[in-house]
């Protein structure tokens, strides 16, 4: 195993390998394992650093500083400053996330298809179904075990079943879960098959290397073609260059894999354009008893009869720092709420968003422009009906919108029904917060609208390959870990094709 | 000022950890930092003088200050700085783990 950790190297590095990856999360990792296993030297180079799980905090604000990017508080640009969450580290942010599983949806699929048929000249179904297969038993994904579900799970599917809205426990990547709700800070008990556990280490175990702490800065390009990478390494300065033989392959999620080309001046096609994502809204609710939301599984269950409208309703888990953050009130009030949280709960309602914004680069920094069209706020209302609903059916005693305008705390459905049918019609009256984003870099058979082609290839410049979210025509409508790792896999598939 | 704007925002709160803010500071992106700062110029010092308080928002009784944040986070721009400093306020209190294991039953 050869982890370069960039913060011990204090001399200029330079590496000559097959195939330089970018990026360390579901995606690149992806695409070393399966290069890796075809006989391929890799080299992923990973901005963050590599964390041992021991020394994942729990508390909420220490979790932030250390493991997420920009301290959690990245926000698009637009008339509501959405925050968007990345992890910043080995693994990307599959140790941060939720472990939530979902296989590509058939639907969605076929709407690319549809909407660009050479697509499936790649993304083949029964090929993407068997490539999924075979992750999903890596990062043995199963149904949350009800014995470490916990009270706020349990209580999403008594609402749910309530309602006659069909929902199921979430199929998670963990392995021997013990329930510590601890997932977005990162486990410490190693429950959680992140990629660096998985398929990073699977990759390493077939020599790929890992040099951490390292900020890619420079696209090398000759004559038309990617040679390499250089970058400072992110404590010391010290410049790295890495050079490959093969590919450069572009994984470092769908904000900071447009910037990087951009910065590199390599403006083909619509890059940064089509930014795609699923804001979400949460609904805090006050149970009778303690519920206790820090205890169980993160996030284990979930509502999904609603995708058909474009939402998707999960548990959700914070550490109690976040969660206080959200509660009513300010002075006494808030004090009051804070000593009532163990009878809190917070459950959320992701919005396949039909928006779309834009990641544009500035001194190298990416900043995303980006604003929910009236349509996605009514979906927001909605969400918010269905959840409050919900929660009054599970037992709360009141609901908490957290709207702006709206009600400060309720119990009655004329409320809720208020809410999504009159509800405020501007995204800033809403606490919402961006996952998963896709798009940017489009990946399609028109290079006049996609910026890389259906082999994943850049359609300007020859061995540069993108292989995350980026290249998703649309956003998937749930959560997209192991379709990225999936459709990476295709992406290396498509690489090794290209040199045989 | 900070301290008081959070205690304000968050009473009864403790201490926070002694890294808090060295690792606020250090890590926090620069909007953020802007943002708060923000927040606490014109709630610590700007908006409290509207009210007479010339000494800023460490010159008032606990009580005022109740009244005041109370008033400021319902008012226009006003209660956006609100949320920020509140944000910070609640990851401040939390920094410090008494009163994680209290409300989690462990101390």
């Amino acid at each position: 195993m050869t982890h370069l950790d960039g913060r011990t190297i204090g001399s200029k590095l330079d590496l000559d390998t097959d195939v330089v990856v970018v990026g360390s999360g579901p995606a690149g990792s992806a695409v070393a394992r399966r290069l890796s296993a075809l006989g391929l030297l890799v080299v992923v180079i990973e901005a963050g650093q590599w964390f041992d799980p021991l020394d994942y905090p729990e508390s909420a604000f220490e979790s932030m500083a250390r493991l997420y990017r920009d301290m959690s508080a990245s926000v698009v640009l637009g008339k509501a400053p959405l925050p968007y969450v990345q992890g910043k580290m080995v693994g990307g942010s599959s140790p941060i996330n939720g472990a939530i599983c979902w296989r590509m949806p058939r639907d969605v699929y076929d709407e690319w298809i549809s909407a660009d048929p050479r697509l499936a000249e790649t993304l083949n179904w029964d090929v993407l179904e068997a490539v999924t297969d075979e992750i999903e038993t890596r990062l043995n994904v199963l149904p949350t075990d009800p014995a470490i579900a916990g009270p706020k799970n349990l209580l999403m599917a008594k609402g749910a079943e309530a309602l006659g809205i069909e929902h199921r426990p979430i199929r998670r990547n963990v392995r021997n879960c013990m329930g510590m709700g601890r997932c977005i800070q990162g486990c410490p008990a190693a429950r959680k098959q992140s990629v660096e556990a998985t398929l990073l280490a699977d990759a390493l175990q077939n020599k790929t290397q890992v040099l951490s702490s390292a900020e890619v800065q420079q696209i090398i390009v000759d004559k038309g073609r990617a040679k390499g990478v250089r970058g400072r390494l992110a404590a010391t300065h010290t410049p790295f260059e890495v050079r490959a033989k093969h590919a450069v392959v572009l994984a470092a999620s769908a904000v900071q894999t447009p910037a990087l080309l951009l910065h590199n001046g390599i403006k083909h096609g619509p890059v940064g354009r089509n930014f795609q994502c699923h804001p979400g809204v949460s609904m805090a609710g006050r149970f009778p008893d303690m519920v206790r939301m820090w205890e169980g599984a993160t996030q284990g269950h979930e509502v999904i009869g609603l995708r058909h409208e474009g939402l998707k309703f999960e548990a959700l888990g914070f550490g109690l720092g976040i969660m206080a953050g959200r509660l009513n009130g300010v002075g006494r009030a808030l004090a009051e709420e804070v000593e009532h949280m163990p009878y809190h709960l917070d459950w959320g309602a992701a919005v396949r968003a039909e928006a779309k914004g834009r990641v544009v680069s500035f001194r190298g920094k990416p900043y995303v422009v980006y604003q929910p069209t009236p349509r996605d706020v009514h979906t927001f209302r909605r969400g918010l009906r269905v959840l409050g609903e919900m929660m009054l059916a599970a037992g709360a005693i009141e609901v908490m919108p957290g709207v702006r305008g709206v009600v400060e705390k309720t119990s009655s459905l004329a409320d809720l029904v208020r809410l999504q049918d009159s509800g405020p019609g501007s995204a800033t009256a809403y606490k919402a917060a961006i996952t998963h984003m896709f798009g940017t870099c489009r990946m399609g058979s028109d290079p006049g609208t996609s910026v890389v082609g259906t082999d994943f290839q850049h359609h300007a410049v020859k061995d540069l390959f993108v292989a995350d979210s980026s290249v998703f025509p649309t956003n998937i409508g749930v959560n997209p870990q192991i379709p990225i790792m999936a459709i990476g896999t295709l992406c290396a598939n498509k690489i090794h094709e290209k040199m045989t | 000022m900070r301290d008081t704007l959070m205690v304000t925002i968050l009473p009864g709160s403790p201490k926070a950890s002694p890294e808090f803010w060295q690792e606020f500071d250090a890590t926090s992106p620069v909007h953020l930092k802007l943002g708060f700062g923000i927040a606490l110029l014109v709630l610590g010092h700007v908006s409290p003088l509207i009210f007479g308080h010339f000494g800023g928002l460490a010159s008032m009784s606990e009580d005022a200050r109740e009244h005041f944040i109370v008033r400021v986070a319902s008012a226009p721009v006003l209660r956006d700085l609100v949320e920020i400093a509140k944000v910070v306020a609640c990851l401040r209190a939390f920094s410090n783990t008494d009163l994680e294991d209290r409300l989690r039953g462990r101390a």
